[in-house]
């Protein structure tokens, strides 16, 4: 049953959607206008003259605003029900927006290079919202197989990698929008004010190191559970299987792009490709009962 | 390796979608053709292990990688003198100086990484030759009160006997467990279990520990946890010549109300027995509030095997635990109900080692990419009344922050501005 209107967390969660939409929103805008201004960008590096910008600002401040409706909706839902938002999609989407935008907000503090991410990821966040709300909002406890401190750490885990992979996707689809300017002579306005071409294979190979990193730790973690949970660190389940595939992709790219010297578009290609497996282990398995033990869609 | 992932996602994904159970991707995975692959990756990740170990001994040296010749370097020019830029920029990076430049190199041992990232592979290897070996799963069922023997072949409801038989005494632990008490409650009124606890006390020495589904106790090698529980009423019948008969009967828990069968010995009788946890009768009815012990109604009927489909049975009635019914001669009550709980115990050879490679995987790739090597190196020569800073830099992996942030860092430093930033070049295969 959907009880959608009687839930505050559901409420603020869309309230935080309508912000990172406005913070999408400001942040397009910021980027139409900037791009302009690309030559000083050139010479100071990315984002140099967005940093001065009030947009950037008002960017900023929408997103934190979100961050904080989502947060509270968070830490309401966690008391009274008493867990981390772990258990389901609707759960999932909360906790996967609020690690996107807590990814823009503390990557472009720190890299001014990946400012541009909040282009991508801002939706990202209200686009997982709107997919969580296709399914259960009740508040559910708990059942056995999920108590366990490790498999908290195992979604944080998962959920820190999945920032880390869909910033990688960002800039993998900047990197082919490079390439296809490259190729057409000319750059779109909206464009100019992101990192150039050499920026972007630097942006693309740190955060293909780091994805390969981070699902390593979730696979590993989740060994670690699932040996706890069944004696067995490998049991061949969907969910298992697609991340092996994944994780096998990842590293293929490195090794494309540190033997072979791929760079650019092709490699961004493989990237990709590898991110919808990404998308698939970590959504749309969800639609598939029981073809995995990770599915959590419980009909109460 | 690219033969591997194409492999996966054509052969393993199509079938996973449409619910293929486990058991048939292991059996593709295991095929000769995925086992030849992953040997000949084997061999061929040893085989760049070797060849590459003298060039990353070479990359954890000291001695700077930086050819100033060969890089254009990005130039800071500062109003200070050589002398004060060298000493700040030095402060700032955190390096060493000589008269003309300043030097810092970080991450020497983050090439180091890739190989301790590899060589887990390989422990990676000897986990699955040892799990081919084979993996002990057992299942015991033990009502509140009873013990178990690990190396008691009878103690096993799994395997088979036949398979337990051929097993060696040393695949099965060394061990006693007595089950203490079974705690356990579902959420509201779903099937929903929210706690499942067994208590135990081990060995002679009668450790207690407590047993989760997620928090096994390992012992003598096995790993030993609780995965189920159901109901355990006492039987307790008096025949007419006033011989007894007094024994605990496990009974399936879900569906609530589905029945099971017991011969019951020393009599012609066969007793088929429901238990609803908390139950209220209702006319001829019977609400069974939840799924918790809490109000235990069993529903009990005799039959003599040889009776016609249609006949009445023996007897035919609710009971609740203490309460009597008599038929035929026979007394039948059930003076108690307990909780039994499954545990699976399981031997897996290969478990440590997979662990192992687990964790020098992770920490090789967090060497790798958190501590990857990093270097600087800042020529300082006059300029005018005040100084010109050339800063060269390598770092293996996405060189250009690198390089801005070390600009950055001595711009800063000497109150300086960037005349000329390098683009290109300063990064090495990383």
């Amino acid at each position: 049953m959907r009880t959608v209107g009687s839930l505050p967390e559901v409420w603020l969660t869309l309230a935080a959607a309508a912000a990172f939409g406005l913070a999408f929103a400001v942040d397009l805008l910021d980027a139409w206008r900037s791009g302009a201004a690309a030559a000083m960008e050139a010479a100071e590096g990315p984002g140099a003259t967005r940093a001065a910008g009030w947009l950037r600002g008002m960017s900023v401040a929408s997103a934190m605003t979100g961050l904080a409706l989502l947060t509270t909706g968070i830490v309401l839902r966690w008391i009274g029900i008493g867990h981390p938002p772990i258990f389901g999609s609707w759960e999932n989407a909360m906790a996967a927006s609020w690690f996107l935008v807590v990814g823009v907000l503390v990557a472009s503090a720190v890299w001014r290079e990946w400012r541009f991410v909040g282009l991508g990821l801002y939706p990202g966040a209200v686009l997982t919202i709107v997919w969580g709300l296709r399914f259960n909002t009740n508040r559910i406890d708990l059942t056995i197989s999920e108590r366990s401190l490790w498999v908290d750490l195992h979604v944080l885990v998962a959920w820190s990698a999945y920032v880390v992979l869909a910033m990688m996707l960002c800039a993998a689809l900047l990197s082919i929008a490079r390439s296809s300017e490259k190729k057409r002579g000319r750059s779109l306005r909206l464009l100019r004010a992101l990192p150039d071409a050499g920026w972007t294979d630097d942006l693309v190979a740190a955060s293909t190191g780091w994805s390969f990193v981070g699902f390593t730790g979730v696979i590993v973690s989740g060994a670690w559970y699932s040996y706890l949970l069944f004696g067995e660190t490998w049991r061949w389940d969907t969910v298992e299987v697609l991340a092996l595939v994944v994780w096998l992709v990842l590293g293929l790219a490195l090794h494309l792009r540190l033997f072979y010297g791929w760079r650019g578009a092709r490699l961004a290609a493989v990237l990709s490709f590898g991110y919808v497996g990404v998308l698939a282990v970590y959504w749309v398995l969800a639609l598939v009962p029981y073809a995995s033990y990770h599915f959590f869609e419980l009909p109460f | 390796m690219l033969a591997l992932a194409g492999g996966y996602a054509m052969w393993v994904l199509p079938f996973q979608f449409y619910g293929t159970p486990a058991w048939r991707t292991r059996n593709i995975a295991t095929a000769w053709a995925f086992m030849a692959l992953g040997v000949a990756m084997l061999v061929n990740t040893a085989a760049c292990m070797v060849d590459r170990w003298p060039v990353v001994l070479r990359r954890t040296g000291v001695s700077m990688r930086i050819k100033p010749r060969t890089t254009e370097g990005s130039v800071v020019r500062s109003p200070l003198p050589p002398d004060e830029a060298r000493d700040l920029c030095a402060g700032a990076l955190g390096g060493t100086q000589d008269s003309t430049s300043v030097a810092r190199v970080r991450g020497r041992f983050g090439p180091l990484g890739t190989e301790v990232f590899h060589l887990a592979l390989t422990l990676l290897a000897v986990a699955l030759a040892l799990n081919a070996g084979g993996i002990f799963r057992g299942k015991v069922v033990l009502v509140e009160g009873e013990s178990f023997s690990g190396r008691d072949r009878a103690s096993y409801a799994e395997p088979v006997p036949a398979e337990l038989a051929s097993l060696p005494d040393s695949a099965l632990p060394d061990t006693t467990i007595r089950l203490v008490k079974v705690t356990t409650s579902f959420w509201k009124d779903v099937q929903l279990f929210n706690r499942l606890e067994a208590r135990v006390a081990v060995g002679a020495e009668e450790r207690r520990e407590v047993l989760t589904i997620s928090s096994p106790m390992v012992v003598d090698g096995a790993s030993i946890a609780v995965d189920g529980f159901g109901y355990a009423p006492q039987l307790h019948l008096v025949g007419p010549d006033g011989r007894t008969a007094d024994q605990f009967l496990k009974l399936k828990v879900f569906p609530p109300g589905s029945f099971d069968e017991f011969d019951i010995p020393d009599t012609p009788y066969r007793l088929r027995l429901a238990v609803y946890p908390d139950a209220s009768k209702e006319g001829t009815g019977v609400a069974n509030a939840s799924y918790n012990l809490v109000r235990p109604l069993i529903l009990a009927r005799v039959e003599d095997p040889l009776q016609s489909a249609g006949d009445e049975p023996a007897f035919q009635g609710m009971l609740r635990p203490g309460e009597k019914a008599e038929f035929l001669g026979y007394t039948l009550s059930f003076p108690s109900i307990r909780y039994y709980a499954e545990l699976r115990v399981i031997r897996n050879p290969g478990a440590a080692w997979f662990m192992a490679a687990a964790l020098l995987a992770t920490g090789g790739l967090i060497l790798r990419y958190g501590a990857r090597r990093r270097e600087v190196l800042v020529i300082v020569t006059a300029h005018g009344s005040g100084s010109e800073l050339r800063v060269h830099t390598a770092a293996e992996g996405w060189g250009r922050s690198h390089r801005a942030r070390a600009v950055e860092r001595v711009r800063r430093a000497v109150d300086g501005q960037v005349v000329s930033a390098e683009r290109e070049g300063g990064e090495d295969r990383g």
